[in-house]
C-alpha cells in the first residue's frame, strides 16, 4: 500500500473528526507510510486504520494507486553496496599497524636550525622579517611559516621528539605574530626593542671594563676601573627565582639586536659580571682621574648621539674612577640626565612586559627603573603592584608602595596599593590605617570601604 | 586510505559530509535529506527510532523523545541551563551519579553522550551507505563557545558511536574552512552562526597560502532557534488563553503540535510576510467538543517578540570585536551559519552591524559538515592543503587563596600554546598544594568551570610565601590541556592531562560503547532481516504472477502438476517464514522460491 496523502477537498473544522483523527490528518503528506503513522500516533494499527478509513471516506485523504503497483524497494539515497565483513577495529588495526610515516632528513635539519634562530627571541627575527616589513608582510611570513610548523601539517607523523619541536617553534611564531600584528602592541615591542637597544649599551660599556679587567693580571697593571654589580642591568642577578616560561619567553633573554650579537651572551654576561664583581671590588675605591676623564668625554660623545645607555655606563665608570674637580658639574649633570633617560627605558620596558603578561621581566625592569632612576612615585608604585601581583618579596612591595606615598601623599591611588600589600601581607591594622588614609583623599573611597571591609574581616578572621 | 567523515553534530538537525575527488560533499540520508533531525526517541515497544521519524512521532511520544541533546551535554545537573531546559522540554531530565545530566526513556536511563552517540551512528550510517563502506574516522564540530567538559563529552559520543573522533573543532571556523577553500583568498571574516540552540561569533584571517586563523570568537551556548520557537509558543499560549480561557500547557499533545507549529511558522516568515497557524482540534473540552486554534503571526509580530534574542546576538559581536581590538570596517566579509540566519530581520541586523551585506555564497545548513570533511581531509593528507590555527575560547587557570581565579593561559590564545605562572605557598609550614584546574571569565572561581584538580605534595616546611611553586599549562593542537606543579626548589613535579569531566568515567564510556556496538550489530541483522522479506515478498508475488500462464502450458503433464503444487508448497512456507521472521527460515526460503522462479521463467521461454 502506497503512502495516503491528502486530497485538499473539504475543510477539516466543519467534519465531524476528533482531535485524534486532526492530528492524525496533520502527518499525512503523502510520503509517509501507514506503519510510521502507527508510529508517529503512537495509537494501535487497528485504530491508525480505523481512524484513516474515517478520514478517506470523509474525502479528506485518499490512498493513490491502491492496489495497482508493488511497493518501491530499496533506499533512495544509498548506494546499496553491501557493507563489508571487515569490523571497524579490524580496519583500525591494519590501517595503525602500517608504517607510520616520518619527517626526513631534510624537515628534520629544518626544525632544528629554525629552533636556533627562534632562540634570539627577537619577534622580527622569528618571523624571518625586517623590522620595517608592513603589516602584510608580518602575515605573510607567519602563515608561511605556520604551514611548514605547525603540527597538524605532520598529523599521523611518528615525530618523536621533534612533536615537541615543533609545539615550540609555533608557540614561538605565534606569540611574536600576537604582537607583530596588533598596531598598538607592536608600537609597545619597537619601543621595548629601542630600549633594549640603550640599555643593551649600558651592558656593552660593562662588558669592554670586564675585557679590560680580564687582560690585568697578565699585564700586572693595577686595574683602570671596577663596576659595581649592582649598577649592570644584565649582571644583577635576580634575588627572586625567574620562572621558567620567562626564561624560555623572547623578552627575558632578549638581547638587543645591535649590542647583543649572541643569544648566549645574556646568560654568560649574568654569570661573570657576578664573578667579577667580587674581585673588582677592591679595585673600585682607587681613583684615577686621568681615566676618569676619559671615560667622561666618552660618555658626553654618547650623549651627544643619544646613546643613553651607554652613557651611564661610562659616567659610572668615570664616577668610580673620580674626575678632576673642573669637570664635577658636567659629571654629575650628564649621571642625572642619563639616569632620568636609563629609568624612562626600563620603565617602559617593565610596562611592555607586563603588557605582554611577562611579570617577572616587567618585575625585574621596574626595579632597575627604581634603582636608577629619579625618585618619582610612578617607578616606585609600578614595582610595588608587580611584586605584589606575584604575591612575592612584600617587604620590597611594602618599601616600594611606601616611598611612593612619601612622594605624592595626596594620591589616594597610592596610599591604597599600600593597603592591599598590607592585606596580602596579612597585617591587618597596616592595612586598616592605610585604607582610612586613602578614603579621606578623592578618588579612593569605594575601594578603600572594600579594602577596609576586608581587613576587618581579616582581624575578625585572627581572632 | 580511511575516508574521514566531518559531523555537524547540530541543536536541532545534523549534517555529515566527506571529500570527494578534492571537494566536500553533503551525503542525503535514506529519506533523500541533507540534514537529519538530531532526534532520538524510543518506542513502547523499546525501539530506537533517530531523525526524521523520531521527530515525526515525538508529539504522541513526547516524554520519550529527546530533542536538542546538545543543549545538556557536558553540564552539570545544576546548572541554570539545566533548570531552563527541563521547564522547555517534556522528556525526563534526571540527575546522573556523577553530578552530571541523565534522560529517563521508558524503563531506562541514559547519559547525554549515550543520546549524542546515537544520532553520530546514524550519521556514521548515512555515510557508509553512500560511500559503501565501513567508516571509522570522523571530525566532528561543537559551537566555539563550549567548555572542555562540552567538547569532551562530545568525544565521548564519538567513542560510544564507535567513532574514532580525530579532532573536535569549532562550527565557525568549520564553516570558513569550507567558505574559503580552494579560494586564495586574504580576507578577514566574520562568521555569525546561530543555529538551533547556540551562538557563536567568531573572527578569521584568511590566508591565500591555505592558513586559516582564528582571531577571536565568542558567543552563547544557549542562545538559539529553540529560543525564538519557545517565545512563539508563549504567545500563541498566551492569546489561546485569553480567547478561550484554557492552559494548553497542561496538554502534552497540544504543546508538542504548538513547538511544529511554531517552527514551521518561523521558518515560512523568512519568505512569506505573514503565516497562518492552523490548528484545528487542538485540545478537547470533554463533552465531545474541541477548540481550534487560528492565528496569523505577521513578521513585525515575530521580530517584536524575538527581538531582545537578536540584540543580544550583537552585542556579543561588538564585544568579540572590541575584544580583538579591530575595527567593524576592517570586516571583509561576514558568513551567515544556521538556519536561524534566515530570518530577515537577523540578516537585516547582522548587515547593519558590519555595515556590509553577508555574504550569500554558502549554505547554512550544509557549511559546518562541509568544513569538517575538509578539515578531516586536510589532517589525514600528506600535503594538507589547509592549516587551521585554532584558539581557545575560554580562559584556563588555577583557584588561588580566597576563592579567586587566578587565570594562565587567556581567552582567544591561538593553540598549541603553554604558560606558566609562579605561585606560593598561603600557609606557614604548608607541605602540599591542591591544584584546581578551572575554564571560564569569571574573576571568583565558583563562576568558573572545573576541568580537573589534583595535589603537589611533598614541600619543605617554611613560612608563608617562601617555597614556590611553577604551575604550568599546556594546550596541545588537540585541544587536550595537560597541567603540571613543579616544586621550584626540589624540582619535584606533578601532572595531569586534563580529561574534563563529561560526566562519565572511563569505563562508563567502555561500556556504553560496547552497548552500542551491540546494539548495532541486533539492528543490522534486524535490517537485513526485513530487507529478506521484502525480497521474498517480492518473489512470492513475481511467482504468483506467473502461476497462471505456467498452469496452461503444463497443464495435464504429471510432471508439470507436480512441480505447480510444489511451488504452492514453497510459496506457503515462504509467507510462514516472513511472518515469524526466523532468520534461519527466510533464508531457506528464499533459495527455493529463487529456484522456483527459475524454473517458471524457464517453463515461459
Amino acid at each position: 500500500m502506497r503512502p495516503p496523502r491528502r486530497t485538499g477537498r473539504g475543510d477539516p473544522a466543519a467534519l465531524p473528526i476528533d482531535p485524534a483523527d486532526a492530528f492524525l490528518l496533520s502527518q499525512i503528506d503523502g510520503a509517509t507510510s501507514v506503519d510510521e503513522l502507527v508510529l508517529i500516533s503512537g495509537k494501535s494499527a487497528p485504530e491508525v486504520r480505523a481512524s484513516l478509513d474515517k478520514l478517506a471516506s470523509l474525502d479528506l485523504i485518499e490512498f493513490p494507486g491502491r492496489g495497482e503497483e508493488a511497493r518501491p524497494s530499496g533506499s533512495p539515497g544509498g548506494a546499496g553496496k553491501p557493507a563489508s565483513g571487515v569490523s571497524p577495529a579490524d580496519r583500525h588495526e591494519a590501517a595503525g599497524g602500517g608504517a607510520r610515516r616520518r619527517l626526513s632528513r631534510e624537515q628534520m635539519k629544518r626544525v632544528d636550525a629554525y629552533l636556533v634562530r627562534i632562540e634570539s627571541g627577537d619577534f622580527y627575527e622569528t618571523l624571518g622579517v625586517k623590522p620595517s616589513v608592513q603589516k602584510d608582510g608580518i602575515r605573510r611570513a607567519f602563515f608561511a611559516l605556520s604551514r611548514e610548523f605547525h603540527p597538524d601539517a605532520y598529523y599521523g607523523f611518528a615525530l618523536g621528539e621533534y612533536e615537541a619541536k615543533l609545539e615550540r617553534i609555533f608557540r614561538s611564531l605565534s606569540q611574536a605574530y600576537e604582537v607583530l600584528s596588533r598596531p598598538a602592541r607592536r608600537k609597545a615591542y619597537d619601543e621595548y626593542r629601542r630600549g633594549q637597544a640603550m640599555l643593551g649599551g649600558f651592558a656593552a660599556v660593562e662588558d669592554e671594563v670586564r675585557a679590560d679587567r680580564q687582560e690585568e693580571p697578565r699585564r700586572g697593571t693595577p686595574p683602570p676601573l671596577a663596576v659595581s654589580g649592582s649598577s649592570s642591568p644584565a649582571g644583577e642577578p635576580d634575588g627572586t627565582a625567574v620562572s621558567a616560561p620567562d626564561t624560555q619567553t623572547p623578552v627575558a633573554e632578549s638581547p638587543a639586536p645591535r649590542a647583543g650579537p649572541s643569544p648566549s651572551d645574556g646568560w654568560r654576561r649574568q654569570r661573570t659580571a657576578r664573578q667579577l664583581a667580587a674581585v673588582l671590588g677592591m679595585a673600585g675605591r682607587k681613583r684615577v682621574p686621568a681615566r676618569g676623564v676619559e671615560y667622561l668625554a666618552q660618555a658626553e660623545r654618547s650623549a651627544q648621539a643619544g646613546e643613553w645607555g651607554r652613557v651611564m655606563g661610562l659616567v659610572e665608570a668615570a664616577e668610580k674612577f673620580g674626575v678632576a674637580p673642573e669637570h664635577d658639574e658636567v659629571l654629575r649633570g650628564l649621571s642625572a640626565r642619563a639616569r632620568v633617560e636609563v629609568a624612562g627605558a626600563y620603565f617602559r620596558q617593565a610596562r611592555f612586559a607586563e603588557a605582554i603578561g611577562n611579570l617577572a621581566d616587567a618585575t625585574r625592569n621596574a626595579e632597575m627603573a627604581c634603582k636608577h632612576g629619579p625618585d618619582v612615585a610612578p617607578y616606585w608604585t609600578l614595582y610595588a603592584s608587580l611584586l605584589l601581583r606575584r604575591n612575592r618579596d612584600l617587604h620590597g612591595a611594602r618599601d616600594a608602595a611606601q616611598r611612593a606615598v612619601a612622594l605624592q601623599p595626596e594620591e589616594s591611588s597610592y596610599r591604597l596599593l599600600l593597603a592591599r600589600v598590607y592585606l596580602a601581607a596579612g597585617l591587618w591594622l597596616n592595612a586598616r590605617r592605610a585604607a582610612e588614609e586613602a578614603a579621606r583623599l578623592p578618588g579612593g573611597a569605594d575601594e578603600a570601604r572594600r579594602l577596609l571591609e576586608a581587613a576587618r574581616r581579616g582581624e575578625a578572621g585572627k581572632g | 586510505m580511511d575516508k574521514v567523515i566531518g559531523i555537524d553534530l547540530g541543536t536541532t538537525n545534523s549534517c555529515v559530509a566527506v571529500m570527494e575527488g578534492g571537494t566536500p560533499v553533503v551525503i542525503a540520508n535514506r529519506g533523500g535529506y541533507k540534514t537529519t533531525p538530531s532526534i532520538v526517541a524510543v518506542t513502547e515497544t523499546g525501539k530506537r527510532l533517530v531523525g526524521h521519524i523520531g521527530k515525526r512521532q515525538a508529539i504522541t511520544n513526547a516524554e520519550n523523545t529527546v530533542v536538542a541533546a546538545k543543549r545538556l551535554i557536558g553540564r552539570k545537573w545544576n546548572s541554570p541551563q539545566v533548570a531552563t531546559a527541563i521547564g522547555m522540554y517534556q522528556y525526563r531530565i534526571v540527575e546522573g551519579p556523577h553530578g552530571d545530566v541523565r534522560i529517563h526513556l521508558r524503563d531506562k536511563i541514559y547519559s547525554v553522550p549515550e543520546i549524542s552517540a546515537m544520532i553520530l551512528q546514524e550519521m556514521k550510517i548515512v555515510a557508509e551507505d553512500h560511500l559503501g563502506e565501513e567508516v571509522s574516522k570522523a571530525v566532528v564540530t561543537c559551537p566555539a563557545y563550549f567548555n572542555d567538559n562540552q567538547r569532551q563529552a562530545t568525544r565521548d559520543a564519538g567513542v560510544i558511536a564507535g567513532l574514532d573522533v580525530i579532532r573536535v573543532i569549532n562550527e565557525p571556523t568549520a564553516a570558513a574552512l569550507a567558505y574559503g577553500f580552494g579560494r586564495k583568498i586574504d580576507r578577514l571574516v566574520a562568521v555569525y552562526d546561530l543555529g538551533g540552540g547556540t551562538f557563536d561569533i567568531s573572527l578569521l584571517e584568511i590566508g591565500s597560502e591555505g592558513v586559516f586563523k582564528v582571531v577571536s570568537t565568542a558567543g552563547d551556548t544557549f542562545l538559539g532557534g529553540e529560543d525564538f520557537d519557545a517565545r512563539i509558543i508563549d504567545w500563541l499560549v498566551q492569546s489561546f488563553m485569553q480567547e478561550h480561557r484554557v492552559d494548553l500547557r497542561q496538554d502534552r499533545m497540544a504543546m508538542q503540535r504548538l513547538k511544529d507549529a511554531a517552527e514551521k511558522a518561523k521558518c515560512d516568515l523568512s519568505a512569506a510576510r505573514q503565516s497562518e497557524i492552523n490548528l484545528p482540534f487542538i485540545i478537547s473540552t470533554g463533552r465531545n467538543e474541541a477548540l481550534h486554534l487560528q492565528k496569523t503571526l505577521t513578521r513585525e509580530n515575530l521580530e517584536q517578540l524575538t527581538a531582545d534574542l537578536v540584540q543580544q546576538t550583537i552585542d556579543i559581536c561588538a564585544g568579540t570585536l572590541d575584544d580583538a581590538g579591530i575595527d567593524v570596517e576592517e570586516v571583509e566579509d561576514v558568513v551567515l551559519v544556521g538556519g536561524m540566519t534566515r530570518m530577515a530581520k537577523v540578516q537585516e541586523r547582522v548587515a547593519e552591524f558590519f555595515r556590509r551585506e553577508p555574504c550569500k555564497g554558502v549554505h547554512p545548513d550544509e557549511v559546518v559538515a562541509l568544513g569538517a570533511a575538509i578539515q578531516g581531509f586536510a589532517l589525514v593528507e600528506e600535503k594538507s592543503p589547509v592549516i587551521l590555527l585554532d584558539i581557545t575560547p575560554h580562559t584556563l587557570g588555577i583557584m588561588v587563596v580566597g576563592g579567586l581565579f587566578e587565570s594562565i593561559i587567556t581567552k582567544d590564545t591561538t593553540v598549541p600554546t603553554a604558560q606558566t605562572k609562579t605561585f606560593t605557598t598561603v600557609r606557614d609550614n604548608q607541605t602540599a598544594v591542591k591544584i584546581l584546574v578551572m575554564q571560564g571569565e569569571s574573576e571568583k572561581a565558583e563562576g568558573n568551570e572545573l576541568l580537573g584538580e589534583f595535589i603537589l605534595t611533598g614541600l619543605r616546611k617554611a613560612p608563608k610565601g617562601e617555597v614556590e611553586v611553577d604551575v604550568t599549562f599546556e594546550i596541545n593542537a588537540d585541544g587536550i590541556v595537560g597541567v603540571s606543579a613543579k616544586d621550584l626548589e626540589t624540582g619535584q613535579k606533578q601532572s595531569i592531562t586534563v580529561t574534563a569531566t563529561s560526566g562519565l568515567t572511563h569505563d562508563e564510556v567502555r561500556k556504553m560503547a560496547i552497548d552500542s556496538k551491540d546494539y548495532m550489530v541486533g539492528r543490522k541483522a534486524d535490517e537485513s532481516a526485513a530487507a529478506d522479506v521484502q525480497e521474498i515478498e517480492g518473489l512470492a508475488a513475481e511467482i504468483e504472477r506467473l502461476a497462471p500462464q505456467v498452469e496452461e502450458i503444463v497443464q495435464g503433464s504429471d510432471y508439470g502438476s507436480e512441480a505447480l503444487a510444489k511451488a504452492r508448497e514453497v510459496l506457503a512456507v515462504a509467507r510462514d517464514a516472513a511472518r515469524t521472521g526466523s532468520p534461519a527460515a527466510i533464508k531457506d526460503v528464499k533459495e527455493s522460491l529463487r529456484r522456483t522462479l527459475r524454473m517458471f521463467k524457464a517453463v515461459l521461454e
